[in-house]
């Protein structure tokens, strides 16, 4: 029973995490924009000139934000 | 007897395999980078998100992202004038990313309002063509093409990553179909290139991991020598974070182009256990061979070269000047 109420207070709280939290990137989200804010987001990471572990965690940021976009706007 | 012959034959591989190996090393030079006063500056300048710097003749042009600007300077460092704001309209910028010069044109890659945009010397706007993906890097071939690289996206497979277009906006050609692996991160790094202007009418494609050669091309967009790196270039493996065990094999942080020669900035571990720039430089030629080691005083992460001095970007987006002294 607590093992069933750790993973569903997890679950919540990723859940929550992924739908509330402020888009990671810059761009605003906007309808049907999806595909260009997640070419935004990407070129902004790649522009940064962090080393090859920060930048795949921001592509990572961005294609996170890309799915959201995708599930929530189109 | 047999035993004899063929412990001196094993003796001769042996002598012969060091004494190459000797004459490797021999091959290659060693320079070290001191830095100079930029005179004309009272204090470095620095930039907010320098994505591309170039010399024209007596100029140093950067183009900066975060401020969506040229900044042109004298070649003592003296600021001259900016070019460009932030905007869409004619000679304003949306986070551009690609810059180069021919002398009489500044040619500016406006990456996200798809378009290129054309300068004359006195800054003025004189002609801005839309394409139909986001530009990254360009180079100037002559008065009538660009090649133009894109910013991948994958998103329906594979793309081409350069394109030729004439100046005016004709399309000319599409050529080197980028990564599509499906890992979408891994094939982002994969498909990082940079395109670097050679003799009238050349230019190169180096990638920046995984590729082990460098493209030479023409104008018409033929691909007309496939520079493989020599085995002993010092390729950077690294692990990208995840679950699944990625891995790349860093080639260079960025690149410059003169005089024949290739100058890539090695990879190195940083002091936060990330990989990037280093301190080191290393010069290529046109044979792929490495031919020349620079070592800076400083992590630097980009670079343009012209005889013996080198402008350079360090990691705080400050500009430096060096020149370069045998060891």
């Amino acid at each position: 029973m607590k093992r069933f109420t750790s993973l569903t207070l997890s679950f919540i709280f990723i859940l929550s995490i992924f739908l509330f939290l402020p888009p990671a990137s810059q761009a605003s989200i906007s309808f049907g924009n999806c595909d260009e804010n997640w070419q935004k987001c990407r070129s902004r990471a790649l522009q940064s000139d962090d080393g090859f572990v920060k930048t795949t965690l921001s592509l990572a940021a961005c294609d996170l934000d890309h799915v959201r976009c995708l599930v929530f706007f189109n | 007897m047999k035993k004899l012959i063929g412990l001196l034959l094993m003796v001769m591989c042996l002598l012969m395999s060091a004494g190459w190996n000797w004459l490797e090393a021999q091959t290659i030079s060693h320079y070290t980078a001191t830095e100079l006063e930029l005179k004309g500056a009272t204090e470095p300048p620095f930039f907010y998100r320098p994505v591309s710097m170039v010399l024209d003749g007596q100029e140093l042009y950067l183009l900066e992202s975060g401020d969506n600007r040229i900044q042109v300077f004298s070649l003592d460092g003296r600021w001259l004038r900016n070019i460009g704001r932030k905007g869409k309209g004619p000679g304003e910028f949306d986070s551009p990313s690609g810059l180069d010069a021919s002398g009489q044109q500044i040619y500016v890659a406006d990456t996200f309002n798809s378009r290129i945009q054309i300068f004359n010397k006195n800054s003025q706007n004189t002609s801005a063509f839309k394409v139909l993906f986001f530009p990254d890097n360009l180079v100037w071939l002559d008065d009538e093409v660009l090649a133009i690289s894109s910013l991948v996206s994958n998103l329906n497979g594979p793309e081409k990553m350069i394109y030729g277009y004439k100046t005016d906006g004709t399309r000319l050609w599409a050529i080197v179909d980028s990564q599509a692996s499906g890992d979408r991160i891994y094939d982002t790094f994969c498909n990082q290139i940079f395109l670097r202007r050679g003799q009238p009418g050349i230019f190169y494609v180096i990638w920046k991991a995984n590729t082990k050669y460098i493209l030479k091309i023409d104008r018409q967009g033929q691909i007309l020598k496939k520079i493989n790196l020599s085995s002993d270039y010092p390729v950077k493996t690294i692990n990208l974070p995840g679950k699944e065990k990625r891995v790349l094999e860093g080639i260079c942080w960025n690149a410059g182009y003169f005089n024949q020669n290739f100058y890539l900035i090695a990879l190195e571990e940083m002091e936060n256990k990330d990989v990037g720039p280093g301190k080191k430089v290393l010069i290529i030629n046109e044979e792929g061979k490495l031919t020349g080691i620079i070592d800076f005083p400083l992590v630097i992460k980009k670079l343009v070269v012209s005889e013996d001095l080198i402008y350079a970007l360090d990691t705080e987006d400050e500009l430096h000047l060096f020149k370069l002294n045998p060891k």
